[in-house]
């Protein structure tokens, strides 16, 4: 793909228009959640109160919706982008966005109507016997939960299909010429993009896969067929998918800035053996890392703990590094159109050196004894997410409507995506002040001493949301014009 | 009691013509079709299957005493009995609209216009799922009937609009507009669905006085519940991956 080429034209015109709902839907969840978000913040500053029931809720609502949302967001933008390339199933896309809207539904009912509020803690009693839901609602949750996971399988199926339909199947889909022949360069290489699509819809199929795991047994409980599942399995279950889905995230979001910031920088984004050979590592080392969240299961055996610590590391850095160096080296002296685009990529990139700078640090085995029950975690997850993913899903979505609808990227909302940049940094630099002054996580009402950092954190949050507003309403403003010219192209 | 339940059955005469005439002018009207669906035939035939299974089934008299059966007869009438006698409405429609005067035509289109059959849909699931209304609906056997066959009839409409019923196209021209009337339509039945899952306490006053008592309603309305709930999501998944063509 040459840095100019269309990605949007008329041919894909039916996945457009699926993406477009997906990161609609998905980022209206995200801000949706952001409010939730500010309501616990605004708890942890003792400015309101937030009984410890709706507390859980909200935090459970918040951390399934934020993950969730940011994730399709994140494959609407991908699947855009491998469109101009690729034939991607629409009829798949829609099909998934249904049992997506479908999953939310049942989770947002377990915790608004049945009070759900285990978050993801699958330790018996949890997550069926609680003190304010009943069995139900976590039934509900859960089956939520599996849909979820049913959608991901039609998304992840879809690109997959899509990206080794063409002559050379799945080999030339991954890159493997770029990996095993690097001095003898195929004309038609895979592009970064159909790598990534390839690469996070296998991650994505395994990791549903694993869910599985854990989500039968509970539902076997659940039916009385089973008594109780196993703690440390599930624990190491629930951890091995969730912690791959969030991360699962990033990599899908990754896409859509090696599709898009090269326009801005008018230089190609190559698939070079560095490139090439990090994408494909990913397969295998996104399953290391979950194993830190363990590290103080003492029952956890010694292999899985330094699995945790070097899969940690190891998981990090070719894929983060290999983007980032690859991103600055792409807009390095290129006379980089400073679009609002642009600017939520190109800080989404160091969200996400920031944020996986925080992991690793957390991976390590005595730093975690001490830090990973407090707000440290929160900080890395948080910078990984809003900082890096929602910005990069932000970015992508005001592309798509002004690159459809025709009306130039204004040069006032620059300004918007700097609004965001400031409020982002400033929530995430104060959560990790709380994790570094051991403030504990997952409290539900804070003691005098802790309630400054979220004080502080407020005007940041508050900032982010004035920029979302005025991001989303600019895209609203040409969604409409976007969605018809997705029927005649752009052009 | 369950293990009644497939040796069970009590005929009902009215109902047992109803379906009968049903079957055999279909038959014949079928027959005079031109390009004729075999699909459109085993659709029409398994949906007034569904409906002598509801009505007639020892479902039927299990529904008195259980609202999760009860709630299990509903389902069959909204999420089977409909969308199979829709799908195999098109023969009917093309031999019957002739012959209808224009103003029956007008309302049928009328009606079958996603946002009416949406409103249909939704408001005759909600009234009588209203306590009063359930209450009463049990205690008067001829207002029990008026309630199936309002949700027969109303569930017909949510599901026409994905029926091209001879014209050249259904009224839901787009995947977009299928998945925004699919997610409504399925969101709010489990809303529904978990106002009764979730309830601490039971609605229907008709099951706390039956013989199993308070507390057997309460996890019977429980169950009833989740069965809507969850049933819902897999019929609207389902009726996504029927209906959605990637357009």
């Amino acid at each position: 793909m040459t840095p100019d080429a269309p990605t949007l034209n008329a041919t894909n015109g039916p996945v457009l228009r699926a993406a477009i709902a997906y990161l609609v839907a998905g980022l209206g969840t995200v801000a949706v959640m952001g409010l939730l978000g500010l309501l616990m913040r605004l708890d942890h500053a003792g400015m309101l109160v937030v009984s410890p029931d709706w507390f859980y809720r909200i935090m459970t609502l918040h951390g399934a919706g934020m993950i969730t949302g940011l994730l399709f967001a994140s494959f609407g933008g991908l699947a855009a982008v491998v469109s101009a390339e690729v034939r991607v199933s629409a009829r798949a896309l829609w099909i998934g966005l249904v049992l997506y809207l479908t999953a939310m539904m049942l989770v947002v009912l377990a915790i608004l109507v049945g009070r759900f509020a285990a978050g993801w803690t699958v330790l018996d009693p949890l997550p069926y016997q609680g003190k304010t839901w009943s069995e139900s609602a976590g039934v509900a949750a859960y089956a939520g939960y599996l849909v979820t996971g049913l959608a991901i399988v039609v998304v992840c199926g879809a690109m997959l299909r899509a990206t080794t339909a063409a002559p050379g199947g799945l080999r030339r889909a991954l890159a493997w010429d770029v990996v095993f022949h690097p001095r003898r360069p195929s004309p038609d290489v895979t592009h970064p993009p159909v790598l990534i699509a390839t690469v996070t819809a296998m991650v994505g199929l395994v990791m549903v896969g694993v869910g599985l795991v854990y989500l039968v047994p509970l539902f076997l409980e659940a039916g009385g067929l089973v008594h109780h599942v196993d703690a440390l399995f599930s624990k190491n279950a629930v951890l091995l998918f969730g912690h791959t889905m969030a991360n699962l995230c990033v990599y899908v979001a990754a896409g859509m800035v090696y599709g898009t910031l090269p326009r801005y920088a008018h230089r190609p984004w190559k698939t070079t053996w560095p490139v090439a050979v990090a994408w494909n590592a990913i397969i295998l080392l996104i399953f290391f890392p979950w194993s830190h969240h363990l590290y103080q299961d003492f029952v956890q055996p010694l292999g899985l703990q330094i699995l945790g610590n070097l899969g940690s590391f190891a998981g990090g850095f070719p894929s983060f590094i290999v983007t980032i160096v690859g991103a600055l080296a792409l807009v390095y002296g290129a006379g980089l159109e400073w679009s609002p685009t642009a600017i939520l990529m190109l800080l989404g990139i160091w969200g996400w050196a920031f944020g996986g700078a925080g992991a690793l640090l957390d991976a390590i085995v005595p730093v975690n004894q001490v830090m990973h029950n407090t707000m440290w975690v929160v900080a890395h997850f948080h910078t990984y997410n809003i900082v890096g993913v929602a910005a990069f899903a932000w970015a992508y979505l005001y592309h798509v409507t002004a690159e459809l609808s025709q009306a130039p990227e204004r040069r006032l909302d620059r300004f918007a995506a700097w609004l965001y940049g400031i409020g982002a940094i400033g929530m995430v630099v104060l959560f990790f002040l709380e994790g570094a002054h051991s403030v504990p996580r997952r409290y539900a009402t804070h003691d005098p001493e802790w309630q400054g950092y979220a004080r502080a954190a407020i005007p940041f949050v508050v900032l982010i949301l004035i920029a979302l507003g005025w991001l989303g309403g600019e895209v609203l403003a040409r969604l409409g014009r976007a969605w018809r010219r997705t029927r005649i192209g752009p052009t | 009691m369950p293990s009644d339940l497939l040796t069970r059955w009590e005929w009902h005469p009215v109902l047992v013509v109803t379906l009968g005439v049903a079957a055999v002018g279909y038959g014949a009207i079928w027959r005079r079709q031109v390009a004729r669906s075999r699909a459109e035939l085993i659709a029409w035939a398994a949906g007034l299957c569904a409906v002598l299974v509801a009505t007639s089934s020892a479902i039927d008299p299990l529904s008195d005493e259980r609202l999760s059966v009860h709630m299990m007869q509903h389902e069959i009438f909204t999420f089977v009995a409909a969308p199979l006698l829709v799908a195999g409405m098109r023969p009917v429609t093309l031999a019957l609209l002739p012959r209808l005067g224009s103003p029956i035509t007008r309302w049928g289109h009328a009606l079958t216009r996603p946002r009416n059959a949406w409103l249909a849909a939704t408001a005759v699931l909600w009234a009588w799922h209203w306590p009063a209304a359930y209450d009463y609906a049990l205690a008067h056997p001829a207002v029990h009937d008026v309630e199936h066959a309002t949700m027969l009839t109303a569930y017909g409409l949510y599901w026409s609009p994905f029926a091209s019923f001879g014209h050249a196209v259904p009224a839901l021209r787009s995947d977009a507009a299928r998945v925004l009337y699919l997610a409504t339509g399925g969101g709010q039945s489990a809303v529904l669905g978990a106002l009764l899952a979730f309830a601490r306490t039971p609605f229907y006053d008709y099951y706390v006085a039956g013989r199993a008592g308070a507390e057997f309603a309460l996890g019977d309305q429980q169950v009833s519940g989740m069965i809507m709930l969850l049933s819902g999501a897999v019929v609207f998944a389902v009726a996504a991956m029927v209906t959605l063509r990637g357009d």
